[in-house]
């Protein structure tokens, strides 16, 4: 062991190293330095090409859950219920998706939900809230595809339409939230099918293979080093949701929500003065409620609660074509609608369209006891 | 394929020389080392010129110079010409110089050279700013300028001009002075301008240290590549992994200071300070980097400068190549440290505000140089305040009153790095929020994220500074070695933010 004390003028602050490593008798031969060097720098580049391919493999192969962190945090808590899990009770509880973006992920309490479809339906109901931040028609029909493949079997599944993006008919709003890095390869020519711009995935491609450490970076950070994030929130759905799915959103003043609403106009400002719903941007609805004819799977579409600011923000003849459009839709596959839009005050309502945790409450009762324990009553498995 | 040769010919020159810097434009489009396009093009350069036998040294220099031009040419082919063109009339003027003996011949041959060089110069980067400036002067006592004020913004600055004009000035200094021997070979003057890794943000070489390195063989040696391999790596890591975070710091604020609450504005400025040192010195060291690869050794641009005692000790530390070449080629010939003390003064601020003016034709910056200035004026009056004060001195020499030496220095560089910007006003509004607490946005970032990252910087620096890496080092096995520059590399890309940004000191 030897004890050294740095000489420098900064080192009479008593900084002492023990180092645990043996001192050299003499200076290693020329000859030996330059063989240590050729180790180093083989050895180093060894160590990095095999890091760089093994994370690629760890992350294509989906064992670490980086390619769509809000996904696999989902489906890990998804798995966690009972119901959903591979080996379920006997008599198996009935089992109830919902699918959508963060409006229904924040609107709907799917544990109360679960509860209170138990006691009226009285038998055992396992609801869980799938939806996502930016989950829009594309990622609906992509996510149900995937839990499909993925061995999660819903005896029914409420999807939910959001009517704005379902106006984004030239290039879809949902693709600048959805990040293609998300998306496995083989789901590319779906979300281009469904709406997405042809864009080339750099993590799809070599970059992906050989940088896969600089091209999974931000959901790397997120998940295994979250202090030296720069981002204040985490990117995976663990920490954002109950373990029913469901993000509860605080109560806010009156002035919060004025500036709550501005920045949500300003957010759909370029979308709205335009809007009119289309078979384009209806295309991922479609789909998923094919998939769920395909797997035998009951459906039902949900068209969630707006504030009147947002709900008068859709021009005319726009505004109008939204719900004979959607149940048209839904109609072709035997799906009832479930147009909730009106049904909250503004004061439940956070920012024109999130609702707040009292709205939340108030919304998963009435959409309970109103919509879903009738529909679910009528067909029960 | 007779057809596409047949059209090719049919075409000027010029149109196919466009064509293919087009194309050389497309696949480097910036000459930055941290690219993938830079990394391709270092490799195709590395083989090319190791593969050449050691016999042909010229060979090797030559290819230097033609992956040098093109990769300045990828950026701008005319201005690859221009830098070219004026290191061959500086090489012909050093010649000129070396076969006279005739002093106001040599003198005027001298002030030939760096009037063509500060022209240029001049030319690209301060035109701008003393039109607009003379504008704004005659406007102001109601004289009609006669000509339209230019945008700044619009203004083509070439990459480094002002890294090689002052190589080139230092040459034929050193040539009159006769400290050096004109260099009599052009492809060896060619690469010491032109040698990319310096070429676009230093380190500032000199011709007597660069072109006795051109004349020596080179042999593939695996120590040195070793070491070329560590600094590009450490290189790499502060500019992606450290400066390229900070960034996200402090370049919204610094945009736009009037929208941030005080606290934001702080750690800005605590970020900016970071930032612009590990930009910089992580460039420096991926020169020195690459320099080591080509069998070159670059003058040593930083030493751990946040960790200064006093701000003198500072410009020991921090752009070494710059300070240097202020010191021999503008403080000493104003008359240095020699003459009253007013006289040494005035120097310093000269001396400084020079430094400030090459950094950028820009108010900030000069007020930048001037403020260092002062500091250094008030230093050497504190340091003399002190002398007959042995308690003082002792408190100064004691563990706190090191460390709160080291703090006061980097706050005051912290504080004087405001100023360093294009725009005055924002500067002013920076430091308007630092110290008249307002209210604002804050930033929607971690701060947890910038405090390590500041613990980090120091930790390093201080492992460093303490001597206790220079005796752990060398005792380092060498797969752990290897380890750890596998780590740094993944470290580097793991930490990287989205938005990648260029090198502050290109600009200059």
């Amino acid at each position: 062991m030897l004890t050294v004390t740095a000489p420098s003028r900064l080192t009479r602050l008593r900084l002492r190293v023990v180092a645990v490593v043996r001192a050299p008798r003499a200076l290693p031969s020329r000859r030996s330095r330059r063989r240590a060097a050729v180790v180093a720098l083989a050895g180093g580049l060894v160590v990095a090409v095999a890091l760089q391919l093994a994370t690629a493999w760890a992350i294509r192969s989906e064992r670490l859950p980086l390619r769509d962190p809000l996904y696999s945090d989902k489906l890990a808590l998804l798995r966690a219920r009972p119901g959903f899990a591979p080996t379920v009770a006997d008599p198996p509880p009935l089992r109830l998706l919902f699918l959508g973006s963060s409006r229904t992920r924040d609107g709907i309490d799917a544990g109360a939900a679960g509860r209170d479809l138990a006691r009226r339906l009285a038998r055992p109901v396992e609801a869980f809230n799938f939806a996502q931040p930016g989950g829009g028609p594309v990622t609906t029909a992509v996510y149900l595809r995937r839990l499909l493949v993925d061995g999660v079997r819903p005896d029914a599944v409420v999807i939910e339409v959001h009517p704005a993006l379902i106006g984004a008919c030239e290039e879809s709003l949902e693709a600048q939230w959805v990040h293609p890095a998300r998306l496995r390869p083989e789901e590319m020519p779906l979300v281009r099918e469904l709406g997405f711009p042809d864009r080339a995935v750099e993590a799809h491609g070599p970059r992906g293979r050989w940088l896969a450490l600089s091209a999974y970076r931000l959901p790397l950070v997120d998940r295994y080093a979250p202090a030296l994030s720069v981002v204040p929130y985490p990117v995976g759905a663990r920490q954002a949701s109950d373990e029913f799915g469901h993000s509860r959103c605080r109560t806010v003043t009156d002035a919060e929500r004025a500036k709550l609403t501005e920045l949500t106009r300003k957010q759909y400002a370029d979308l709205m003065p335009g809007y009119a719903p289309c078979a384009r941007g209806l295309a991922g609805i479609r789909d998923a409620l094919e998939t769920c004819r395909r797997a035998n799977v009951r459906a039902a579409v949900l068209l969630s609660p707006e504030s009147s600011a947002f709900r008068g923000w859709y021009p005319e003849p726009g505004r109008s074509q939204i719900g004979p459009m959607v149940a048209d839709l839904a109609g072709a596959f035997g799906a009832p609608v479930f147009d909730a839009r009106a049904w909250l005050p503004d004061d439940l309502i956070g920012d024109g369209h999130h609702l707040t945790g009292p709205g939340a409450d108030a919304f998963t009762a009435r959409l309970s006891a109103h919509a879903l324990a009738p529909w679910l009553a009528k067909g029960a498995p | 394929m007779f057809t596409l040769f047949a059209e090719a010919a049919a075409e000027p020159a010029y149109q196919s020389g466009l064509a293919y810097f087009r194309w050389l434009h497309n696949v480097l489009p910036a000459p930055f080392f941290h690219t993938q396009a830079f990394l391709a093009f270092f490799a195709l350069v590395l083989m090319v010129y190791w593969t050449i036998p050691r016999r042909w040294q010229m060979t090797r220099i030559w290819v230097l110079v033609v992956a040098s031009f093109h990769f300045y040419a990828a950026w701008s082919f005319e201005l690859a010409f221009l830098v070219t063109a004026t290191t061959v009339a500086d090489y012909l003027f050093g010649r000129a110089m070396g076969a006279t003996e005739r002093p106001r011949l040599r003198r005027l041959l001298l002030f030939a050279s760096i009037g063509m060089n500060l022209g240029i110069l001049c030319y690209f980067k301060y035109r701008g700013f003393f039109l607009n400036e003379l504008y704004e002067g005659l406007r102001r006592i109601g004289v009609e300028p006669g000509y339209e004020k230019l945008n700044p913004l619009a203004i083509f600055v070439p990459f480094g001009i002002s890294f090689y004009t002052f190589e080139a000035i230092s040459y034929a200094v050193d040539v009159y002075r006769r400290k050096i021997a004109p260099e009599k070979s052009l492809p060896r003057f060619l690469l010491f301008i032109l040698f990319f890794p310096h070429l676009v943000a230093g380190p500032i070489v000199r011709a007597g240290d660069f072109l006795t390195q051109t004349r020596r063989a080179k042999r593939w040696n695996w120590l040195r590549v070793q070491v070329g391999v560590q600094l590009f790596l450490i290189g790499a890591f502060k500019k992606m992994a450290i400066a390229d975070r900070m960034a996200l710091f402090c370049d919204p604020v610094f945009k736009n200071p009037e929208a941030y609450n005080s606290v934001a504005v702080w750690f800005a400025v605590l970020a900016y300070a970071v930032r612009i040192y590990c930009d910089f010195s992580g460039y420096s060291d991926m020169a020195l980097g690459a320099a080591h690869l080509l069998g070159y050794k670059l003058t040593n641009n930083f030493n751990m400068p946040y960790l200064a005692l006093n701000v003198s000790d500072f410009w020991r530390r921090w752009h070494i190549s710059l300070s240097t070449w202020l010191r021999d080629y503008v403080f000493i010939p104003l008359g240095g440290s020699r003459g009253s003390r007013w006289l040494n003064y005035r120097n310093l601020l000269l001396t400084m505000a020079i430094g400030g003016l090459w950094h950028g034709a820009a108010w900030g910056y000069i007020l930048w140089g001037v403020a260092h200035g002062l500091m250094l004026v008030a230093h050497k009056q504190f340091k003399d305040y002190c002398e007959p004060r042995p308690r003082l001195t002792a408190f100064l020499e004691s563990y706190v009153g090191i460390v709160l030496r080291v703090y006061v220095t980097f706050f005051c560089m912290s504080l004087c790095w405001v100023l360093f910007q294009p725009d005055l006003s924002k500067a002013l509004a920076v430091f308007e929020k630092l110290f008249h607490l307002q209210r604002g946005m804050g930033l929607p970032l971690s701060n947890r994220s910038l405090w390590y990252t500041v613990l980090f910087l120091f930790g390093c620096q201080w492992l460093v500074r303490s001597g206790v890496w220079a005796k752990v080092y060398p005792r380092l096995p060498a797969p752990v070695l290897g380890t750890g520059y596998a780590l740094c590399l993944c470290a580097a890309l793991v930490l990287a933010p989205d938005s990648g940004t260029t090198f502050i000191y290109f600009q200059f």
